[in-house]
């Protein structure tokens, strides 16, 4: 579902946020990237979202070289993609229901599609009683359900998580990984960068480690530090 | 259909969101095309006077009494006779001190104290109408020449001459004015679009996270630049042409200017300047958008050359 080979990525300036990442990631996988702060789990997101560029390498999702997408194509790209971030980059003005439709509504997809499918996934999601409330009405966790839900209303193939429970108490991130391991139940492969070892130790999933834009360590069932023994 | 009016109120949400910024683009537009409108107008106005007086007699020629101070009896018609084969005369016609009495009651009708005059000390006179209105200084020595006959040479050539020259001052004024201002739409209006872009990032972040097209984001933004274009030529072209009937209807009676513009002309150039006020919305939002979005692609530009 995503590969990536010799990925090597450069920032201005000299510092390699990536180096010579190779990965293979199949469909219906649930793929921690774990390491420290600037370890570049979060440039790996950014670069198979094709919101960066690569220096070298290439990456293909969904069976397609995402490196020499032609710009004009990166919206189709993202479209199969569903994203979920730390600040759960929600609009304000916007109530919850506003919010998930939102992303169907920029597809074009009509009005008699958009209402049944945002019911379903804030269903989904546990949130069917909260439509109409604002983000600023809501708790951390809540907030991050909701963008879990936009994420996920238009059923991507692929989701991609940068640090979703960055901003949550333990027991509240509890709750939204027990909402993503759902989705990824459904088929949907998720890529999720943490630092929450906790997480990662529970879930008993695939884990990349990352040190310095180097993959030091790509373990199935893994826990998110090596063990010693 | 429903993404066309998810569009359209997305454009409407973000002109009543930034209400006071749009106001100011609006405002900026309709003073512009006021201005050039309204000097557009005043050049018709112009134009339609010249062309009135041009159409009436350039030269009057006030003669002496035949039989008195030496002029022979049938000096009037001798030179009459010879006026009309000057090249530079169109025609010309003698009117008679009767007929300038009659003319005279006319023109001071229900001014009793100017009417009791001695009609015999009107005279008579030579009316000429020029081949071109630049020849008037010409005949207007030719005439002189005859002083025997000649009293005196009356000529409204001199001021039609101003007035064209007016009229074509106000020509390149009004072009230049179109010009400096329109430049000066399209720039406030690339400006409120680039504040809208600015307050709406978030928004335009998430649109692009969701897959949303570069143009699907830019056209309300384009909407936006278009309506607040459109919006100000409108009130221009209305105000102007409110203006400018209302002077006419104040001025009307008054016989020596006329204000009166036709409503065909307000209708053609009226709708040439809203679909001028529209393209002026449509660059300015394209100036606007074109930096923001090109950064926002985030593909590329970051990516130095020549790395090992």
């Amino acid at each position: 579902m995503i590969r990536l080979e010799h990925v090597t990525k450069v920032y201005e300036g000299g510092s390699v946020a990536a180096r010579d990442v190779s990965l293979d990631i199949q469909k219906g996988e649930f793929v921690f990237l774990v390491g420290p702060s600037g370890s570049g789990k979060s440039t790996l997101i950014r670069l198979m979202l094709r919101d960066e560029g690569v220096t070298r390498g290439k990456i293909w999702v969904a069976g397609k070289d995402i490196t020499t997408l032609p710009k004009w194509k990166i919206p189709y790209l993202r479209r199969s993609v569903g994203t979920v971030f730390q600040d759960y980059k929600l609009l304000p003005n916007k109530t919850v229901a506003e919010n998930v439709s939102f992303a169907l509504e920029v597809l074009g997809r009509p009005r008699s599609v958009i209402g049944p499918q945002v019911e379903q996934v804030l269903d989904l999601v546990g949130l069917a009683d909260m439509t109409g409330r604002y983000p600023r009405q809501l708790s951390g966790g809540e907030q991050q359900r909701v963008s879990v839900a936009r994420a996920f209303v238009n059923r991507p193939p692929i989701m991609l998580a940068d640090e979703p429970t960055g901003n949550l108490d333990p027991k509240t991130s509890v709750g939204i990984m027990k909402l993503l391991d759902r989705i990824n139940r459904t088929g949907t492969t998720i890529v999720m960068a943490t630092h929450d070892f906790a997480i990662v130790d529970a879930m008993q999933r695939r884990v990349v480690a990352l040190e310095k834009g180097v993959v030091t360590r790509d373990e199935h069932s893994g826990r998110y530090e090596q063990d010693q023994g | 259909m429903s993404r066309f009016f998810f569009l359209l109120r997305e454009a409407f949400v973000n002109l009543k969101r930034n209400f006071l910024v749009v106001a100011g683009a609006v405002l900026a537009v309709f003073i512009s095309l006021s201005l050039a409108f309204g000097a557009l107008v005043v050049n018709e106005i112009l134009r339609l006077n010249t062309l009135a007086w041009q159409e009436g007699v350039h030269v009057i020629a006030f003669l002496r009494d035949e039989g008195s101070g030496g002029v022979p009896s049938g000096a009037h018609q001798a030179l009459l006779d010879e006026v009309s084969t000057w090249e530079e005369v169109n025609d010309a016609f003698y009117v008679d001190k009767a007929q300038a009495w009659v003319e005279y009651q006319e023109i001071f009708a229900g001014q009793d104290e100017l009417l009791e005059i001695d009609p015999t000390i009107l005279p008579a006179s030579i009316r000429i109408e020029l081949v071109a209105i630049e020849l008037h200084q010409s005949v207007k020595f030719k005439l002189e020449q005859q002083q025997q006959v000649v009293l005196n040479v009356s000529t409204a050539a001199e001021q039609i001459e101003q007035l064209q020259n007016l009229s074509s001052v106000l020509n390149v004024l009004g072009i230049g004015m179109a010009v400096v201002l329109g430049v000066s739409a399209v720039v406030l209006i690339a400006n409120t679009i680039r504040l809208a872009i600015y307050a709406r990032r978030d928004e335009v972040e998430i649109m692009k996270l969701v897959g949303a097209s570069n143009w699907y984001i830019r056209i309300p933004f384009l909407l936006e630049g278009l309506i607040e274009g459109v919006v100000g030529a409108a009130l221009a072209v209305f105000t102007v042409w409110l203006g400018a009937t209302r002077l006419a209807r104040a001025s009307e009676g008054f016989a020596l200017f006329r204000l009166d513009v036709s409503n065909q002309f307000f209708l053609r150039w009226g709708l040439l300047f809203i679909i001028f006020g529209a393209a002026a919305g449509v660059i300015g939002s394209l100036l606007g958008l074109s930096r923001y979005l090109r950064e926002a692609d985030g593909t590329g530009e970051d990516i130095p050359t020549g790395v090992a």
